[in-house]
C-alpha cells in the first residue's frame, strides 16, 4: 500500500488523524481500484459505492469529487456544512455556480480560481494548500487526481477546519516568541538546566553579564562545573534539591562571579516539561545592591533604634489614626505610663483637655500637608494626674512613595523651665511693684543717662519721671559732689572697688537741695551694664542727727560745768590750799575726785563721737608746739590718776628732749592719753610702758608700748570700733568705755596720720600712729 | 598798782574756785555773771585780763566779745576764752577775734589754770 509521504507540511505529520484519513481513503482507492479489476457485476460497484459513500459521510473532512469535464460527481455532508452551499445551488449541480459561491468566502478569490484552473490544466498533480475565509476561518485544501487504470478521471478535493488548529498554532508560535524574547531581555539571570543531567541547556545575556561566563562556558557544562554554588559538592547537592523540589525559593544565595566578586542573590527555581523533558528554570536575581541597601536600612534602623531607645529626649511614633506605636525609655518616663499602656491610647488621652483640640487640628493639618511640621509649648497628664510642660516637635514619616506612615514626636520637658519662667515673671512682677510702690527712689544710670526712675522720684525731687529719662545724672547732683559720684559711677561700670553707699545732695526742682543716701549696684539692662542706684532720703534723718548733737553738745557742756566745779574744788581740798587735811580725808577726797575724772572723760568721749557721728569731725586746730612737752604733760597726768598700780612709765631713750611742729594740742593730748591710759588699764603692775617716737621722712610715727594683756586675736579687728571692749579685759577693769581707740582714731586719721597696732596675748601691746610733719591740709 | 581781774561765767562754782586762789593783795578779781554785766564792768574798770565763759544767759560770751571789740580799749584787751565747749566752730570764731587762747575748763586743773592767768598778769 503506498502512502503518500511526500508532503512534508508540519501539519500533516504532527496530526495522526489526517494519515488515518489518507491511509483510508488512499486504502479505499486502492481498495476501490482493486476491486474494481475483480467487480464483474454492477451490483458489486454499486456495493463499493455504497461503503464508499458511507465512509465518505462519516469522514470529518469536506470531500467533492469532480470528474475531468469539471462536473461534480460526489460531495459529502461535511462538504456542504464547510462551505456552507445553499441547497437551491446543489440542486443544479452546478459546479461552476458553486465555485462562484463558494470563493466569494475566501480572502482571495482569484488565488483559488487561479489555482483551480491551474489544477485542470494539470490533471496529475496533487496540490495542498490553505484557505484563508474572510470570516476568519482557515481550511486545509488537499487535491489529489482521481486515477483508473493510470489515467485521470477526475479530482477529489478535500478540505479540513484547521482553524482551531491554526490559532493554536499561532499561540504557540507567538508563545514562543514572546518567551524568546523575555529571556533574551530579562533584566534578571535565567538559567535553563536538564533535570535529568544537569546540563545547561541555555543561559540568557543578563545572567552572562552577571557572573562573568562566557556563553560558551555555561553551554552544556554540569551545574557544579561552573562553581555556582560554593563547592562541586554543595552544588550537587543543590542540583539534587533543585531536582526534588518543583519550586525553590532562596531569598538571599550568596555566589561568587568568576572573578570571585562575592554578589548576593535571590533565586527561584521550577521544574517543568519543554518538549517532553524535564527542565529546571532558575529565575537569579542580583540583590546585592538591594542586599547591600536593606543591610543599610537595617544597619540604620539599628542606629535608629538605638538613638531612638537612648536618647535623653521623650520620642514617640504616633499612628495616623492618633494611637501610640512605639515610645521610648525617655517617654515612658516622661508620662509614667508603660508602653503597652501607652500603645492603647491616643496622644489626646495625654493632652491637657483645653488643647486636645488644638492638637488633634494641627495633625490633620500635618497629614493633610498643609504644614510640614508642628512646633508647640503643650500640657500633658502624667498617669499620677500631675501636670507637665513639654516642647514638642512633630512631623509626618513617609515612605519612599510619600505615603504616610506616622507622626514622629519629640517632646523636651520644659517643666522646670516653666516654672522658673513662671518664678521669673512672678518675681518680676513684684519686683516691679516694689520699685514702684518704693517710698526710696529708684534709677537706672547707663551711659549716665537716667534710663528709668519710679514715682518716688517725684516726691524726692520734684521731677516726674519722664521729665528726668535721658537726661544726664550730673544734672540732679549738687556741685560739689559730682566729681565724687560721677568718679564712683565709673568705678562701679567698671566693677572697681567703690564705696556702694554714700552721701550726697541732690538738687530739686524747686532748686533746693536735698540730702540723700545712694545704694548702687551693677546690673544688666537691656544687654548692657548700667548702674541701679536707690537714692533715700536722708534729710530728716540728717535733721534728727543734728538735733541729736546739739543736743549732745549742749547736754554735755551742760554736764562739764558742774564737773569742772568738783574737779577744781578736789584739785583745791588735796592740795590742801584751805586747810590740812588727814590722811584719810585726803584719801576720800581722792576717791571722788577720780570718780569725777572718770566722768569727765566719758563726757568728753560722748561729745568726741557725737562730733565724729554728725560729721562735723574735729576741726584740727594745728598750732606749733613742742610734743614733747605735751607728751611728758600727759604722762605726769596719768600718774596722778593712777598711782596705785605701779607701774614705769617713761619716755624712750631715743626720744629728743624737743620736737617741734604743728597739731592739735588738745587732740593730741587725748590720742596720748587714751593710749596710755589703755596701756595702763591692760598692764599687771610692776610692769613698764614705754612712749617713743621716730622721725621719718616727712612724718613722726609715735609708739606707746606696753607688756600687758594684749589683745585676742579674733578680735583685733574690732579694737577700734565704737564701744569695743576686748573679751580679755572686760572681766578685769569695769573702766571704760570702749569709746576711747574709736576716738584716737579719728584724731589721727583727722591729722592725715594712720594708726595701727601690734599685740600679742599676755605679751604686750603696742600701739603706732603717724603725724605729718608738713603743714598739710586736711579734709574734715 | 594791783591787777585787776575780770571773771565772766554764769557758773558760781568757776567763779568761786578761781577767784578764791588770787592774793587779795595782788589781785583784785572781779566777776560777772552775764555777759551784760560783764561788758559794764569791762568798759568800767578796764581789767587787765578777762575770763570769759561762752555759754551764759542774757548775753552770750561771743556777742560780749564782739561788743568789746567796738570799744577803744576793749580792742586790745586781754581775753582768755574759758568754756566747756569743745564745738570748734563756736571757738574758732573767738579765736579769729583775736584772743590769745581759750581753753577747756573741764580739761584743766585748777592750779594750772591760776598759774595761767598769773602768767598773763606777769605775776
Amino acid at each position: 500500500m503506498k502512502i503518500d509521504s511526500k508532503t512534508n507540511n508540519r501539519s500533516d505529520r504532527a496530526l495522526d488523524r489526517s494519515d488515518l484519513r489518507r491511509a483510508t481513503f488512499h486504502l479505499l482507492k486502492d481498495l476501490n481500484e482493486e476491486r474494481a479489476s475483480l467487480i464483474s457485476t454492477e451490483e458489486e460497484l454499486k456495493k463499493e459505492a455504497s461503503l464508499l459513500n458511507s465512509i465518505a459521510a462519516a469522514n470529518l473532512d469536506g470531500i467533492l469529487v469532480i470528474d475531468r469535464q469539471g462536473k461534480v460527481i460526489f460531495f459529502n455532508q461535511r462538504f456542504i456544512d464547510l462551505w456552507k452551499i445553499p441547497k437551491k445551488l446543489l440542486i443544479f449541480k452546478d459546479d461552476r455556480k458553486i465555485l462562484a459561491y463558494a470563493v466569494t468566502q475566501l480572502f482571495k478569490p482569484k488565488k483559488f480560481i487561479a489555482k483551480v484552473n491551474y489544477l485542470y490544466k494539470h490533471p496529475a498533480l496533487i496540490s495542498s494548500d490553505q484557505l484563508d475565509f474572510k470570516d476568519g476561518r482557515i481550511f486545509n485544501r488537499k487535491s489529489i487526481p482521481q486515477m483508473i487504470d493510470g489515467k485521470v478521471v477526475g479530482r477529489v478535493w478535500r478540505f479540513t477546519d484547521i482553524t482551531e488548529y491554526q490559532n493554536f498554532q499561532d499561540k504557540l508560535v507567538y508563545s514562543e516568541q514572546k518567551y524568546r524574547r523575555l529571556f533574551e531581555a530579562a533584566k534578571d539571570g535565567i538559567l535553563i538546566l536538564d533535570a535529568k543531567t544537569g546540563e545547561i541547556r541555555e543561559v540568557n545575556p543578563y545572567l552572562i553579564d552577571m557572573l562573568g561566563y562566557t556563553h560558551k562556558e555555561f553551554l552544556k557544562k554540569k551545574l557544579w562545573q561552573i562553581g555556582l554554588f560554593k563547592d562541586i559538592i554543595d552544588s550537587k547537592k543543590a542540583f539534587e534539591v533543585l531536582r526534588r523540589k518543583k519550586y525553590v525559593h532562596y531569598e538571599n544565595l550568596p555566589l561568587r562571579t568568576k572573578s570571585g566578586k562575592a554578589i548576593s542573590v535571590e533565586f527561584v527555581s521550577n521544574v517543568y516539561p519543554i518538549d517532553h523533558v524535564e527542565v529546571i528554570q532558575c529565575n537569579i536575581r542580583d540583590i546585592t545592591a538591594r542586599h547591600d541597601a536593606e543591610m543599610k536600612v537595617i544597619n540604620n534602623e539599628a542606629r535608629f533604634r538605638a538613638i531612638f531607645e537612648n536618647s535623653p529626649i521623650a520620642i514617640v511614633l504616633v499612628g495616623l489614626d492618633n494611637h501610640f506605636i512605639s515610645a521610648n525609655r525617655a517617654a515612658i518616663k516622661l508620662w509614667g505610663y508603660s508602653e503597652a499602656e501607652l500603645k492603647k491610647m491616643t496622644f489626646a488621652d495625654i493632652t491637657h483637655p483645653a488643647e486636645v483640640k488644638r492638637d488633634v487640628t494641627q495633625a490633620k493639618r500635618l497629614l493633610s500637608g498643609q504644614i510640614d511640621v508642628y512646633n508647640i509649648d503643650k500640657r500633658y497628664i502624667r498617669k499620677n494626674k500631675k501636670i507637665i510642660y513639654g516642647r514638642i516637635n512633630v512631623t509626618l514619616a513617609k515612605d519612599s512613595e510619600h505615603r504616610p506612615q506616622y507622626f514622629l514626636t519629640i517632646i523636651e520637658d520644659i517643666t522646670e523651665n516653666y516654672q522658673w519662667e513662671k518664678m521669673i515673671k512672678e518675681s518680676e512682677k513684684k519686683y516691679s511693684t516694689l520699685v514702684e510702690q518704693s517710698s526710696d527712689g529708684v534709677l537706672i544710670i547707663q551711659d549716665g543717662l537716667i534710663k528709668f526712675a519710679n514715682k518716688a522720684i517725684q516726691e524726692m525731687a520734684g521731677y516726674s519721671p519722664k521729665e528726668v529719662i535721658n537726661q544726664s545724672m550730673l544734672k540732679f547732683i549738687a556741685g560739689k559732689y559730682k566729681k565724687v559720684v560721677a568718679e564712683r559711677y565709673g568705678r562701679r561700670l567698671d566693677n572697681l572697688p567703690t564705696p556702694s553707699s554714700y552721701e550726697f545732695e541732690l538738687v530739686k526742682k524747686s532748686g533746693q537741695t536735698l540730702f540723700t543716701e545712694i545704694n548702687s549696684s551693677l546690673m544688666d539692662f537691656n544687654g548692657r551694664p548700667a548702674v541701679m542706684a536707690i537714692i533715700h532720703d536722708i534729710s530728716r534723718a540728717k535733721q534728727i542727727d543734728k538735733i541729736k548733737s546739739e543736743f549732745i553738745s549742749v547736754a554735755s557742756h551742760q554736764l562739764r560745768g558742774p564737773l569742772t566745779g568738783i574737779k577744781w574744788f578736789g584739785q583745791l581740798l588735796i592740795g590742801q590750799k584751805v586747810g590740812k587735811l588727814s590722811e584719810k580725808q585726803v584719801d576720800y577726797i581722792q576717791q571722788i575726785y577720780n570718780s569725777n575724772e572718770r566722768m569727765i572723760r566719758l563726757v568728753n568721749d560722748l561729745l568726741s563721737v557725737s562730733h565724729i557721728e554728725t560729721g562735723q569731725k574735729f576741726n584740727i586746730e594745728k598750732k606749733s608746739g613742742d610734743i614733747i612737752i605735751l607728751i611728758k604733760n600727759v604722762i605726769k597726768d596719768q600718774k596722778i590718776n593712777f598711782p596705785a598700780k605701779n607701774l614705769s612709765i617713761s619716755l624712750d631713750k631715743s626720744c629728743p628732749n624737743k620736737l617741734i611742729f604743728s597739731f592739735d594740742q588738745d587732740k593730741i593730748y587725748q590720742v596720748f592719753s587714751n593710749l596710755i591710759n589703755n596701756s595702763i588699764k591692760y598692764s599687771a603692775a610692776g610692769t613698764k610702758i614705754i612712749i617713743g617716737l621716730d622721725r621719718l621722712v616727712d612724718k613722726v610715727q609715735f609708739f606707746v608700748k606696753d607688756f600687758g594683756f594684749g589683745i585676742p586675736q579674733h578680735q583685733k579687728n574690732r579694737v577700734f570700733q565704737k564701744f569695743f571692749r576686748a573679751d580679755n579685759i572686760a572681766s578685769i577693769s569695769t573702766d571704760g568705755t570702749g569709746l576711747g581707740l574709736y576716738i584716737v582714731k579719728n584724731i589721727v586719721e583727722a591729722h592725715g596720720g594712720e594708726i595701727w597696732f601690734e599685740s600679742k596675748q599676755n605679751k604686750g601691746t603696742t600701739f603706732y600712729f603717724t603725724l605729718p610733719l608738713k603743714n598739710k591740709k586736711v579734709s574734715a | 598798782m594791783k591787777k585787776v581781774l575780770l571773771i565772766v561765767d554764769d557758773e558760781e562754782i568757776v567763779r568761786k574756785a578761781l577767784s578764791s586762789q588770787f592774793d587779795q593783795e595782788e589781785i583784785e578779781v572781779l566777776t560777772a555773771n552775764d555777759g551784760q554785766e560783764g561788758l559794764k564792768i569791762a568798759l568800767e574798770r578796764h581789767p587787765n585780763l578777762i575770763l570769759l565763759d561762752l555759754v551764759m544767759p542774757i548775753m552770750d560770751g561771743m556777742t560780749m566779745l564782739n561788743k568789746l571789740r567796738q570799744n577803744e580799749w576793749g580792742k586790745k584787751a586781754e581775753i582768755i576764752i574759758l568754756t566747756n565747749l569743745s564745738n570748734a566752730e563756736k571757738v574758732a570764731g573767738a579765736v579769729e577775734l583775736g584772743t590769745y587762747e581759750y581753753l577747756v575748763k573741764v580739761n584743766w586743773n585748777v592750779s594750772d589754770v591760776v598759774n595761767k592767768i598769773k602768767d598773763k598778769l606777769d605775776l
